[in-house]
């Protein structure tokens, strides 16, 4: 087997996952420029649907991922409204507590409900992996890698192409200027919130058919959206992508040759050296839509 | 007026008749453990009936029944402690039967040696509750090492064809990285050569990396060290992977329920280590046979004995027989005979080294076959199977 090529193969695998479940975090922060800590929880909600789904109703998890969509959609209005919208008016520093505070409401309100077991969802699927040469491919990862692309590219399309796609980076780019020709910021901060939240649930799905989860695994999930973030930087789509990528190689290479203890003090390492040498990530610029 | 000078009458001749002993014991009845720890008591109160319908305890030339005093620890290590403070010191109790889990029995270990009494607990199988130079403290469940130890000595055991190599993977937490220990060492003696022996991180999501490695070793036996989640996701990734070794064991995880349910049919041939089996053929002073253990188990509760109950009633057992066999309520005689103990009962073999750990036990360990955990050493209640079919 050669295990240079397998390890490039998973690194690929994961970090097509990464990308996409990076995204709305990243669209978050740059648009309505939110650290939304409670983000990693987020996406184990959507998980927690999708098993609640595929359990009572049969759903197989990639089939529900529209309705993980809708109701993320919904939440994040409805969470931007009712919280965020008020907080956003006191220091920055306010709203990250709260943000952290819905954090810890989310995980222990879904410990109460679903206990602190590890829930899996054991799609007939789940185990089964193909031979390519001499490289293993899990089927699993392969069509979680092949829908996170086909999203991202979705989500791609709708911002360059539709007018409220372009609103969206107009208020990224200057609040005051997207004012003057018309676009009404806070509706737009509504539908971002929405979009941003319905990728972090339906990345849930995909989550949890690629492995188990507790109600406490948000934070760890935050983390490591947030690295995305930073190595790639905040500017567009294609920084999300560069960012996944990139944490998806550090952890595959890192835990092979160093050991899985490893992993994320390493991606931490080089966090801090990107943001040394280029505070605004790889592909980055300040907010959201600038660079073009 | 004359019925109740009857029953008095009847009361005071009873009540000299026998003497009393009077034990207690900390034990989980409402919180986390309180499942455990209800079985625990149902282990100590089997033995109890059942000494007391044969007599009780004979200590010298006198008899004693036997009475067992017990407090609700709430699951919470810091009130085992003071239960136990205050059994010793109000309710004058010199012998403790232990409490459920490694932690309670920890807190309480510490209580015991303070006050010069003596503990037999079949609820702790830490390490570190024997590496404090305690020495009232006897606990008859295997210890974390043991896990890893009797894996390896069910793999070399088997000839057709006969495993050369092997890897063990572990999750970097105390226990499991004392069970790896303890399957390394024995791996090294029984001439295994060990191509791998990585730990990884708590709370782990993925182990690709790490199943890259095995797969380029291609050991013939697996060993997993870790608890039920990561437990779960090794088998999953090594099916991923296709890897296919001889024999697979995890040290936690195939005997639990949730184990099969949640792996269905990959999780058929994995092995496990249990303390106790059913399936154990030992012979036993106070119950005849491991067979009359359950038997006996079975007609009090109307269920079938786990390894909570019986560990309850082996180290009730284990602290009988040294009572009888020192002739003594002193502690230090009791000490004494149960530190010479070797002594055969339903449970195993009970003997302790000088630290208070049993040493002269075999644990079982069961393959999972048609989804159920069956026993294949060291009795065997079904043939394992051997080598392990590949993935399907």
């Amino acid at each position: 087997m050669d295990t240079g090529l397998q390890l490039l193969i998973e690194s690929l695998l994961l970090g097509g996952f990464y990308s996409f479940m990076a995204v709305g975090f990243a669209l978050i922060w740059g648009v309505l420029n939110i650290l939304n800590l409670a983000y990693g929880s987020y996406i184990i909600l959507g998980a927690y649907l999708s098993l609640f789904l595929f359990r009572y109703a049969g759903l197989d998890p990639i089939l529900s991922i529209p309705v993980s969509f809708a109701t993320g959609f919904l939440f994040g209005i409805l969470v931007q409204k009712l919280i965020f919208n008020r907080a956003m008016k006191l220091e920055p520093f306010m709203v990250l507590i709260i943000s952290f505070g819905l954090d810890v409401l989310i995980s222990n309100a879904l410990n109460l409900l679903f206990k602190a077991d590890v829930r899996s969802i054991n799609v007939s699927y789940g185990g089964d992996s193909f031979l390519l040469g001499e490289v293993i491919i899990s089927k699993v990862k392969l069509l979680v890698f092949v829908l996170s692309l086909l999203l991202t590219f979705a989500l791609y399309l709708f911002l360059n192409r539709t007018w409220t796609g372009k609103a969206i980076r107009a208020v990224a780019l200057d609040r005051d200027g997207a004012m003057l020709v018309g676009i009404n910021p806070s509706q737009i901060f509504l539908i971002t919130a929405g979009l941003g939240t319905a990728i972090s649930f339906s990345s849930g799905n995909l989550y949890g058919i690629l492995q188990g989860f507790t109600p406490f695994d948000g934070g760890l999930l935050t983390v490591k959206v947030f690295l995305i973030s930073i190595l790639g930087g905040l500017g567009r789509i294609e920084s999300a992508v560069a960012g996944g990528f990139l944490l998806a190689f550090i952890e595959i290479f890192s835990s092979f040759y160093m050991g899985e203890g490893w992993k994320l003090f390493v991606a931490l390492a080089v966090m801090v050296g990107v943001l040394i040498f280029r505070p605004r990530g790889l592909l980055g610029s300040k907010y959201y839509g600038e660079a073009q | 007026m004359r019925n109740i000078l009857l029953l008095l009458a009847l009361l005071v001749s009873f009540s000299f008749s026998a003497e009393v002993l009077k034990l207690g014991a900390a034990v989980s009845f409402t919180g986390k453990y309180a499942k455990e720890g209800d079985l625990l008591k149902k282990g100590y109160e089997l033995w109890k009936d059942t000494v007391n319908a044969n007599g009780g305890i004979k200590i010298g030339n006198k008899r004693y029944k036997v009475e067992i005093v017990y407090y609700d620890d709430q699951s919470n290590p810091k009130r085992a402690a003071k239960l136990v403070e205050k059994l010793i010191t109000e309710d004058k109790v010199k012998f403790i039967l232990g409490p459920y889990g490694s932690s309670q029995v920890f807190a309480a270990a510490g209580v015991v040696e303070k006050y010069d009494a003596l503990m037999v607990q079949g609820g702790g199988a830490a390490s570190k509750i024997y590496k404090q130079g305690y020495k009232k403290v006897f606990g008859v469940f295997n210890i974390a090492p043991d896990y890893g130890k009797n894996l390896i000595d069910l793999a070399t055991s088997f000839e057709n064809p006969k495993p050369k190599t092997i890897a063990i993977i572990y999750e970097k937490t105390i226990f499991a990285e004392d069970a790896a220990k303890g399957a390394l060492n024995e791996a090294k003696k029984k001439g295994l050569k060990v191509v791998l022996f990585e730990s990884y991180p708590k709370g782990v999501q993925d182990l690709s990396s790490l199943m890259i490695k095995i797969k380029a070793k291609k050991p013939d036996i697996v060993i997993g060290a870790g608890h039920f989640k990561d437990s779960v996701l090794v088998i999953k990734q090594l099916k991923q992977f296709k890897i296919n070794p001889k024999f697979v064991g995890l040290t936690v995880g195939p005997p639990i329920p949730s184990f099969v349910k949640e792996l269905g049919k990959d999780a058929e041939y994995i092995f496990g280590p249990v303390q106790w089996s059913r399936a154990f053929k030992y012979k036993d002073p106070l119950f005849g046979s491991t067979e009359g253990y359950i038997k006996a188990f079975r007609e009090k509760y109307g269920e079938e004995p786990e390894y909570h109950a019986a560990g309850g009633t082996a180290a009730a057992m284990a602290l009988q027989y040294a009572l009888e066999k020192a002739g003594s309520l002193k502690v230090e005689d009791v000490r004494k005979a149960l530190l010479s103990m070797k002594l055969e009962t339903f449970y195993g073999v009970i003997g302790f080294d000088e630290t208070g750990k049993i040493v002269t036990k075999k644990m079982a360990v069961i393959q999972i076959q048609g989804g159920k955990p069956r026993t294949v050493y060291p009795f065997e209640e079904v043939r394992p199977v051997y080598p392990k079919p590949e993935w399907k």
